[in-house]
């Protein structure tokens, strides 16, 4: 059996992130690791080398695009997918173009949520 | 000299200050006649509504005096505003605080000093109503309880007008409810979250009673969600900020694909699609595609919480003088007459006599309206004998 899927979950709100790692561990088995901001996973990145990174869009401080921003600066391509309370059309287009390999809207279905990562991982171009 | 110190609510005091849009605003006749009556209630040549800002109080209604503004560290309102009580300064020149003061000292020579503190949202102390004469005056304490009565009318003005951006109109109050819905998503994703973790096991097995109260629970946040969404979609497409993608679309699919939508959320029995003329199922319109859909869905929403349970839906496709048309009939009203204005408003409850009303239907009509007329669609309503029927009339498309 395959090694299962690293996710780094970027979450400033501490029950959402808990709820992440319930559901991406117990639901999904995936391997998960945990950070409170951008700057937090900036920070940490090189060390965890996650496959995929499921991140907030609304962040204090720094949010998730400008996260994704500076991650593709320091030339890291992990696929990073976004989670969202906000997604007007224009703005989700807007993150995919900005290198997003997919957006999911919250409140996300926590059953469904794992499948959904799992497609998009599938879909990713690399 | 005493320079009057800083409030310990500074920041907030400033914040609920400027929130009342009065500052450097044009003067009002609703201040003014308090200033007014003042002069002449008091036997003073000047009353002032003083904001105290930053770095100067500024004010919103003076009388007998020239100066729109002094600064705050030589203003004896700077002191009012430090306590609850009126702040008397019955003769200047006996005053160790304001005796070596510039505007004592100089114009306009100041002698009485009166102030009564007002209040800002927050009860923050925002500003003075005070009195001001070149001569001493007494000001005892039924002076004093009726100048706490004129700020008291002050305040309420105050309040009021930062009352008025919420009643300008459907728009603030939808950019509220915007800000409002977007707020409440955080908690409902914890909260659906954490309910569907637990019903879909992840919690650890539960005994029955558990799940089934997990699973009420999930249901009812899950509706609570789609209300948010549909408050947001509301704003937006009103706020015209919703973006359409109108395309030529075979409308019968569309409507099969809602329709097993909707059966599968209200029961697989609930609606009867009447026979369709060939004609008409390959008919098409000009819409877009998911936003069809989901006005599509709000109007059978609607039918299954609006009629009795269990009693049948019939949806039809028309034809009505030329143009294309969906049909949603259910058990209704005798007479959708006097209904059809209010049935459109939010939150209005449409339940059939005898129906139980379950749950709110709210927002359904409303925002299948709003949407559908974004599109160039007409929603309608009608009444048969027994039953309400929502007919939705669509462009056609170009071809």
């Amino acid at each position: 059996m395959a090694d299962p899927i690293r996710i780094l979950v970027v979450e400033d709100e501490p029950d959402i992130r808990t709820l992440l790692q319930l559901c991406l561990v117990q639901v999904g088995g995936f391997s998960v690791e945990l950070c409170a901001s951008g700057r937090d996973a900036l920070a940490r990145l090189s060390g965890l080398a996650p496959d995929l990174i499921l991140m907030d869009v609304m962040m204090p401080d720094q949010d998730g695009p400008a996260t994704l921003r500076a991650l593709r600066a320091r030339g890291n391509q992990t696929p990073v997918v976004f989670l969202t309370a906000k997604a007007r059309p224009e703005e989700m287009a807007e993150w995919k173009a900005g290198g997003a390999l997919g957006v999911i809207a919250k409140p996300f279905d926590p059953m469904a949520l794992p499948d959904e990562i799992r497609g998009l991982w599938a879909a990713r171009s690399t | 000299m005493q320079t009057p110190p800083m409030p310990p609510d500074e920041a907030a005091r400033l914040a609920a200050l400027r929130g009342l849009h009065l500052l450097d605003s044009a003067p009002e006749a609703r201040f003014d006649r308090i200033t007014r009556t003042a002069c002449r209630l008091f036997g003073v040549p000047t009353a002032l509504v003083s904001l105290v800002d930053q770095d100067r109080q500024w004010f919103k209604s003076r009388q007998g005096l020239e100066a729109t503004e002094t600064p705050r560290d030589i203003s004896f309102c700077g002191h009012t505003i430090l306590a609850e009580e009126t702040l008397v300064v019955p003769d200047a020149l006996g005053d160790p605080r304001f005796v070596d003061n510039p505007l004592v000292t100089g114009p306009p020579h100041i002698r009485f000093y009166a102030g009564q503190p007002l209040l800002g949202p927050g009860g923050h102390r925002v500003g003075t109503l005070c009195l001001l004469d070149s001569v001493p005056h007494a000001f005892d304490d039924a002076d004093r309880a009726a100048l706490r009565e004129l700020a008291t009318w002050v305040d309420r003005e105050l309040t009021f007008q930062a009352l008025v951006p919420w009643m300008e109109g459907p728009g603030a109050v939808m950019a509220f409810v915007s800000t409002l819905s977007h707020e409440l998503r955080t908690p409902m994703t914890a909260i659906k979250g954490a309910l569907g973790l637990l019903a879909g096991g992840a919690g650890g097995e539960l005994p029955e009673a558990a799940r089934d109260l997990t699973l009420t629970a999930l249901k009812h946040a899950n509706r609570l969600v789609q209300l948010v969404n549909d408050l947001q979609d509301l704003e937006k497409a009103e706020s015209g900020r919703m973006a359409f993608d109108l395309r030529d679309l075979r409308l019968l699919p569309l409507l099969t694909q809602a329709l097993e939508g909707a059966r599968a959320s209200h029961g697989s029995t609930l609606f009867n699609l009447e026979p369709v003329d060939e004609a008409l199922a390959s008919a098409r319109v000009r819409m877009d595609e998911g936003r069809l859909l989901q006005v599509l869905g709000l109007l059978l929403d609607h039918a299954a919480a609006a009629s009795p349970r269990g009693a049948a839906i019939r949806v039809g496709l028309r034809l009505d003088e030329g143009r294309l048309g969906v049909t949603v009939a259910h058990v209704g009203f005798e007479s959708a007459t006097a209904f059809r204005e209010t049935l459109f408003q939010r939150f209005a409850q449409t339940a059939a006599p005898g129906a139980r009303p379950r749950g709110s239907v709210g927002l359904d009509l409303s925002l299948a309206r709003t949407l559908g007329e974004q599109m160039g669609a007409v929603l309608g309503v009608d009444s048969e004998p027994g039953a309400t029927v929502l007919h939705l009339t669509l462009p056609a498309s170009a071809r």
